[in-house]
């Protein structure tokens, strides 16, 4: 039975490795060449996307949106988390709340778009980051607060009451209690946020007609779909470039991410 | 004249027909307590009796559905309207597993109560360091509370109760997570310091020792209601029922027709039967041997010391316990004596105590 289990994980690990391994030695072919694997090497698509195309720039996009639509949920997140793990609020607001992340959080994002840039586009918030940011609220904000509810329910009680005692109203104890104990919640929160939103590519395409503010995702999925020829040494160059940012992220909170990824089941 | 029966002179705490249930399971039913200004009060009750619930509703972290609590002349909540949140009731609470706020140091854990108050940065410091070297925290003040022993965690929990000196002191089971070894002098401490700072207190407890040592008036709650108020002597030497007497001090008790016949035969004793006997109840400590006495089977025999600790067969279903200054064997046969007999009636309730000479 080893010898079964053995096989199936070489087959997983393959499927991870061939695809890559092929983006890799695609993306140092010369420009014409259609030989796999690539005969000559070259270092020309990467000087292309960054030099020509400024790939950088769309990367900072992403990363630039991704961040500032983080912050936006963590402070919506923050408080309606807490006052449905803990204060006291009015059982049908109660319902409606927690009612409301559930719908959100299973309803296909596709579902919202239409709504959603219409009225980003009454408020004149489309191709400005904080329109992409506040339309990354579909997949942030329910995913966030459902997160962090479940690691305020898991705080000890005892601490709330103690700080309670000591004459902290519900805001002093959000401040000074809860929220330096929940750090690892909230670096979870942030953590799978980054790793969800980096190959958005549905709202940040419609939210964003001008190039300047592009993500990477939309520049890659827009080679593919060019009407011209698909150059694949230049795609797949930008595409490792893409991939090099959320290793590195992964690379180091690592120990964070299966405690996240655990975190809605159990903080 | 007509006036005095009006006045009403008000303790510094009462608790008035508190009633609490959750759901079927009414766990307080009518409890009243008063506390004078700097009484030492225990509420004494085995686990799950409700100990916790009258705590928290004299904190206010839990409302009753009936009856009202008043501070110092203030009612706090009448289980209506009228509701003073915990923040606002000034009460200082030192909680079992002591919930201190484990990303501070000693020193902001017990200065939070303060700066919620926005007392100027040195009367905070100067305040902390006062109560740090009467607890003897102050080597420790820059600890996190993960780097601390569980007496001093408990000491940082009772500074931070006390620093603001509050009008009430509540403790929920402060003794049970330390080590059994040093129990005795932590509790001498804190009694020391209690009646030193001067504050009212109240502290929940299922250790009849604890309570016996600690209070100046013990409250005994069963199946939530309150069966006997008193001191610790008073609890000890006139137990109200056979649930009190077992509770505090382990008292034998044993059906009276297994007894009366025995005592019968004892001229000494015979003079003291009593009318409505259901049962009949003597502790270990009062026991000595004596030729004429209640004869038993030895079952067990211990030596600690300063006693013998006897368990005896006396023809009942649980053996009795005796203290003896003399040894004896296992399966000797030996008659004792008690010196002062408990009489309750059928219910358990007490009737009558007699002391013999």
């Amino acid at each position: 039975m080893a010898s079964l289990s053995d096989a199936i994980l070489v087959i997983i690990v393959l499927s991870v490795i061939i695809p890559l391994g092929s983006l890799i030695l695609i993306s140092f072919m010369p420009p014409g060449e259609r030989t796999f694997p690539p005969v000559h090497y070259t270092l020309d698509n990467y000087f292309y996307v960054l030099d020509k195309l400024k790939f950088y720039q769309n990367m900072f996009n992403t990363f630039y949106f991704i961040t500032l639509a983080v912050l936006i949920s963590l402070v919506i997140s923050i408080p309606t988390a807490y006052a449905i793990a803990r204060l006291p609020i009015n059982y049908h607001l109660w319902v409606l709340t927690v009612g409301l992340v559930i719908l959100v959080k299973s309803l296909p994002p596709g579902s919202l778009l239409v709504p959603i840039y219409d009225w980003l586009w009454r408020l004149k918030l489309t191709n400005t980051p904080l329109g992409v940011a506040i339309s990354y609220q579909v997949y942030t904000l329910p995913y966030t607060i459902w997160l962090l509810t479940s690691f305020f329910l898991d705080l000890p009680r005892e601490i709330e009451v103690a700080a309670r005692l000591d004459g902290a109203g519900s805001f002093s104890r959000l401040i000074h209690v809860i929220l330096p104990i929940s750090i690892p919640g909230i670096i979870s929160a942030v953590i799978m946020n980054y790793l969800n939103l980096w190959n958005e590519y549905m709202y940040s395409s419609v939210m964003v007609s001008s190039s300047r503010y592009q993500t990477a995702a939309v520049i890659l999925g827009q080679m593919v779909s060019s009407e011209y020829v698909v150059e694949w040494g230049v795609m797949a160059a930008a595409n490792v470039l893409s991939i090099i940012p959320a290793l590195i992220f992964v690379s180091f909170v690592q120990k964070n991410i299966s405690r996240a990824i655990t975190g809605g089941i159990k903080g | 004249m007509v006036l005095r029966g009006k006045v009403r002179r008000m303790a510094f705490l009462e608790l008035r027909n508190i009633s609490k249930s959750y759901g079927k399971n009414r766990v307080l039913d009518k409890v009243s307590l008063t506390a004078e200004k700097s009484e030492f009060l225990v509420i004494l009750g085995a686990s799950g009796e409700g100990k916790s619930t009258i705590l928290n509703i004299i904190s206010g972290v839990i409302r009753p559905d009936e009856g009202e609590v008043v501070i110092d002349g203030q009612v706090v909540d009448d289980s209506n309207k009228t509701y003073v949140p915990p923040e606002l009731r000034d009460i200082g609470y030192v909680f079992q597993n002591y919930a201190l706020y484990p990303h501070m140091s000693a020193f902001d854990n017990i200065a939070f109560p303060l700066k919620m108050r926005k007392l100027p940065e040195e009367e905070i410091k100067k305040r902390v360091r006062e109560v740090a070297e009467m607890l003897r925290i102050s080597h420790v003040l820059d600890h996190k509370p993960s780097q601390l022993s569980g007496g001093q965690q408990q000491r940082v929990a009772v500074a931070r109760a006390i620093v603001k000196q509050p009008k009430l002191l509540l403790m929920d089971e402060p003794f049970s997570n330390i080590d059994p070894a040093l129990r005795a002098s932590v509790r001498w401490e804190i009694k020391t310091l209690v009646k030193q700072v001067g504050i009212t207190t109240v502290m929940a407890t299922h250790d009849q020792e604890e309570a016996m040592s600690l209070a100046d008036k013990i409250l005994i709650l069963h199946k939530g209601k309150i069966i006997q108020t008193g001191t610790p002597e008073e609890i000890y030497n006139r137990p109200v029922n056979t649930y009190v007497a077992d509770f505090v001090g382990g008292m034998n008790i044993l059906p009276a027709n297994i007894l009366i016949p025995q005592i019968e035969s004892i001229a000494e004793l015979k003079s003291l039967s009593v009318e409505n006997i259901g049962y009949i109840g003597f502790r270990a400590e009062h026991t000595r041997l004596d030729d004429e006495g209640i004869k038993g089977r030895v079952i067990g025999s211990e030596y600690r010391g300063d006693k013998w600790v006897v368990l005896a067969d006396i023809g009942s279903d649980k053996p009795v316990k005796l203290y003896l200054t003399t040894k004896v064997n296992v399966d000797d046969t030996i008659r004792f004596l008690p010196s002062r007999i408990y009489f309750f009636d059928s219910q358990g309730s007490l009737v009558d105590t007699k002391t013999l000479v």
